[in-house]
């Protein structure tokens, strides 16, 4: 390919053009330059230093999306830490723990004429193990009873409730053993005709596995000594002592007895003090069995009257509870208030045979 | 001592884009006033006033474009006035133009019979040209512009390319974007139309140095 040769004349007389020396506008030129040099600057950013893993991370965790993540989950976490250690509500439904065998059952076993409490026992096991519509499903003739069961003027107390308060604040006071010994004794929902207070008798076993609506105030009083720094001992003992202003309960003082058993002492009328055993925490045991929900308010007057031979229960030395056998019920006097309960006259001889040997 | 050699036209363009702005401004200072001056004659008087934006477009398109830039066998100074004459050709057919690419043109081109005044001719590219020597080339300059007037878009950029910009025909193909024997027609056909159209004036000197 070769380049033909130029025309000298017409290259000549193209260089002598009046267009030849034309420049183009020195403003259009520094526009060209300027652009060029603002596009020059933006091909060539300044260099920027290394970055080390960990500020990358942060720069991540500073993205408004990824800091808000976090924030709910240090909050989540946060919530989670306070409640870990926090008991249950009692006031909440929930299954009961494993069934183990109750500290005092083994004494009641071996004690002797305590046969007929254990079935009751075993039932209210069983009943426990069930899930709660089950037991709802039982516990539905009882409140049916209640309601066709004429009201009744100031409600006794009734060993039942009593009971279920007792269980409450054991099981809130941490005191596992009691609170396994009173759960199945709460749940033998003894006769019922002969309680004044029937709504009461027909709660214990919806309010003990249903979340217990109609004992709210036991709750929020458990609540209230939950909250509390005072030592669980001592909120379970003042606990009792409340109760026993307006209630009296054979189970709330067998709960006590057994969860604090080197508290408590035992002594026979003029006798001297001695602690308290298992021989008579299975006479308490069998007391209860047989008085039930027998235990009718003494008046005035018989409270105040001094009791005969019989059980006296003191705890760190202070006498609580007195327990009298006569020929014609069962009489149980504590600090505040007096309580008895008729039994057959075979069944007092029982009782008292069985006291005899198990406090000497 | 000797002085470094000049950077290519290649060099200045990959240095500016790799940010370079000086090298840029260099690029501009060796081609600015070629490449206006081919604008300027390739859109003719008609289109003269659109010099400014064909020769601001094209330069931002090299601008804009300086990342993507590689020379695959084509010189900067080629692309540059590709871009050109793409630009113009936009400028004519926009203004209704007739944009003939054809190098097929039979027809007869006559020359302007009138204003034949000019009867010595100097001998062209004098070192040091008599005045009125330098006036006569001055005149043949006019009238040569006039002549280009006359002549097709693809004749005439290939004509000014290749005697004006000096690029080599193999260049003026690949600047025009068509085969080496097409440029080389265009221009032959160039130079007979501006020969002819020049002929009263330059008749004697041709017969005197072919």
């Amino acid at each position: 390919m070769t380049d033909p040769d130029r025309d000298d004349y017409l290259r000549e007389a193209l260089r002598h053009a009046p267009d030849a020396q034309v420049q183009p506008p020195t403003a259009l030129s520094a526009l060209i330059l300027n652009e060029a040099r603002t596009k020059a600057r933006d091909a060539k950013p300044p260099a920027r230093p290394a970055r080390s893993p960990l500020l990358g991370l942060w720069d991540w965790l500073a993205r408004p999306s990824v800091a808000a993540g976090f924030a709910g989950l240090m909050a989540a976490t946060l919530v989670g830490v306070m409640w870990w250690d926090q008991p249950m509500d009692p006031a909440l439904p929930r299954r009961p723990a494993p069934a183990t065998a109750p500290v005092a059952a083994p004494s009641v076993a071996s004690a002797p004429g305590v046969a007929p409490a254990q079935a009751p026992i075993a039932e209210a096991e069983r009943r426990a193990a069930e899930p709660p519509h089950v037991v709802l499903r039982k516990a539905a003739p009882a409140a049916d009873k209640a309601a066709v069961a004429p009201a009744a003027s100031p409600p006794p107390p009734a060993p039942a409730a009593a009971a279920r308060d007792e269980l409450a604040a054991n099981s809130q006071s941490g005191a596992a053993q009691p609170a396994r010994e009173a759960t199945p004794v709460t749940a033998m929902a003894l006769p019922p005709p002969k309680l004044p207070a029937p709504a009461e008798q027909a709660a214990p076993d919806t309010a003990v596995t249903a979340g217990a609506l109609a004992k709210s105030k036991s709750a929020d009083d458990a609540k209230r000594a939950r909250s509390s720094d005072a030592p669980k001992a001592e909120l379970s003992e003042l606990r009792v002592q409340q109760d026993a202003s307006t209630r009296s309960s054979l189970v709330r003082l067998r709960a006590a007895v057994a969860a604090e058993p080197a508290r408590w002492a035992w002594q026979r009328d003029d006798g001297s003090a001695q602690s308290m055993n298992d021989n008579v925490s299975a006479w308490l045991a069998q007391l209860d069995a047989a008085t039930g929900s027998t235990w009718q308010p003494r008046n005035a007057h018989d409270t105040a009257a001094p009791l005969g031979r019989g059980l006296r229960l003191m705890r760190d030395g202070r006498l609580l509870h007195s327990l009298l056998v006569t020929e014609h019920g069962v009489l149980w006097q504590s600090e505040q208030s007096a309580w008895q309960a008729g039994l057959p006259t075979d069944t007092l001889a029982r009782l008292q045979t069985a006291l005899d040997a198990a406090a000497p | 001592m000797s002085t470094p050699p000049e950077p290519t036209d290649d060099e200045l363009m990959s240095a500016y884009a790799q940010g370079d702005a000086s090298a840029f401004e260099r690029l501009y200072a060796r081609h600015q006033a070629g490449l206006y001056r081919f604008i300027r004659r390739l859109l003719g008087t008609a289109l003269a006033a659109q010099t400014d934006e064909v020769f601001q477009d094209t330069w931002l398109k090299v601008v804009n474009a300086r990342q993507q830039w590689a020379p695959q066998g084509a010189s900067f100074r080629t692309w540059l006035f590709t871009l050109a004459n793409h630009r113009v050709i936009d400028i004519w057919r926009r203004s209704g133009r007739e944009v003939s690419m054809s190098t097929d043109d039979d027809s007869p081109w006559e020359p302007d019979a009138g204003g034949a005044a000019w009867q010595q001719w100097p001998m062209p590219a004098s070192a040091s040209p008599h005045s009125d020597d330098l006036a006569f080339w001055r005149r043949a300059g006019e009238r040569l512009l006039g002549c280009l007037e006359e002549l097709p878009l693809a004749q005439r950029s290939t004509f000014l390319l290749h005697h004006d910009d000096e690029l080599p025909l193999a260049e003026v193909a690949r600047t025009l974007e068509v085969g080496f024997e097409t440029a080389k027609t265009r221009l032959r056909y160039a130079m007979s139309k501006l020969r002819t159209c020049m002929g009263a004036y330059l008749a004697p000197i041709q017969g005197g140095t072919s």
